[in-house]
C-alpha cells in the first residue's frame, strides 16, 4: 500500500512510474512486492505493487512495476465473506514465509462484466501477500466451494 | 514429452512420491487415480486456464469503470444508513 511518510524520502528508494490509467506513481522500493512465479497468465511479470486510487476504494490495484500499463483490481475478501477461510499447504504457507493463513492480507483479482451489476470476485485464485516480507502469490485453492467468478452484487 | 502406453490398472511414479494410476476408460475418457503428497497441488488443467482467462479480463478493467462501481456501492450502502457496504440489504 502506499503511504505517505512524514520521514525525508531518499530519492535511491523511489521507483517511478508511468501509467496510462494512474498517471505517474512514485512508489517506495520497499512497497515492491516479489511473486516469484507471477500471476496465472502474466508468469514474466514479477513484481508489483498495491496501488490504492481512491475512487475506487474499497477495490485496490495490483500494479505490475516491471510493466505497469497491467494492473489487477482486486478487493479484500474477507471484509465481504466473513466465512471465506481459505486453506494453504505447507508448500504455498513456506513460499510466503508464513504459518498461518491469517499471517498473509488476502486478495482476489474482480472483473466486470458487460453490465455494472456483473462484478465478479475470483475466490478459487486468491492472491497472498506477507506484507512483511513482501513476497505474493496467486493460489489455485483446492475447496470446490470456492467460485472463480462470484457475484459480487446480489441481483 | 515423454510419452508412455499403460494398460488399465497400470501406474506411472514421478519422483519417489507421486504415482499416477490409469483406472478406468470409457470411449475418450480415462479415469486416473493420483497419489501424491498432501502439499503437491493436483487440478485439472482447465482451473488454471480459467484463472488464467479471468486474470487476463481482470488487466483489462479500465479505473473509470472500477471508480464507477465503487460510487454505485457507495451510494448504495449510504441509502441504507449503513457505513459498511456489505450491510446494503441488495449487496452480498
Amino acid at each position: 500500500m502506499l503511504k505517505l511518510e512524514e520521514r525525508p524520502i531518499d530519492e535511491s528508494s523511489m521507483v517511478d512510474l508511468t501509467t496510462a490509467q494512474f498517471g505517474n506513481l512514485s512508489i517506495e522500493k520497499a512497497n515492491i512486492i516479489s511473486f516469484e512465479q507471477g500471476i496465472l497468465g502474466f508468469e514474466e511479470l514479477k513484481q508489483f505493487v498495491v496501488v490504492d486510487v481512491e475512487e475506487c476504494l474499497p477495490f485496490e490495484w495490483l500494479v505490475s512495476v516491471e510493466d505497469p500499463a497491467i494492473a489487477f483490481p482486486m478487493l479484500n475478501p474477507t471484509l465481504y465473506f466473513s466465512d471465506y477461510k481459505p486453506s494453504l499447504n505447507k508448500e504455498d504457507l513456506a513460499s510466503l514465509n508464513i504459518r498461518k493463513e491469517k499471517d498473509a492480507e488476502v486478495f482476489c483479482i474482480v472483473t466486470l462484466g458487460k453490465k455494472p451489476e456483473d462484478v465478479t470476485l475470483n475466490l478459487k485464485g486468491p492472491v497472498f501477500v506477507n506484507m512483511k516480507t513482501k513476497k505474493g502469490k496467486q493460489l489455485v485453492l483446492k475447496e470446490d466451494i470456492y467460485s472463480l467468478r462470484h457475484p459480487l452484487i446480489r441481483t | 514429452m515423454l510419452i508412455l502406453t499403460r494398460k488399465l490398472g497400470e501406474s506411472i511414479t514421478i519422483g519417489d512420491e507421486i504415482k499416477v494410476t490409469l483406472l478406468d476408460s470409457h470411449g475418450k475418457q480415462v479415469k486416473l487415480g493420483i497419489v501424491a503428497p498432501a502439499d503437491v497441488r493436483v487440478h485439472r488443467e482447465e482451473i488454471y486456464e480459467k484463472i488464467q482467462e479471468e486474470n487476463q479480463k481482470a488487466a483489462a478493467v479500465s479505473k473509470n469503470d472500477l471508480a464507477e462501481i465503487a460510487f454505485r456501492w457507495k451510494k448504495t450502502a449510504t441509502k441504507s444508513d449503513c457505513k459498511e457496504p456489505a450491510c446494503s440489504s441488495n449487496i452480498l
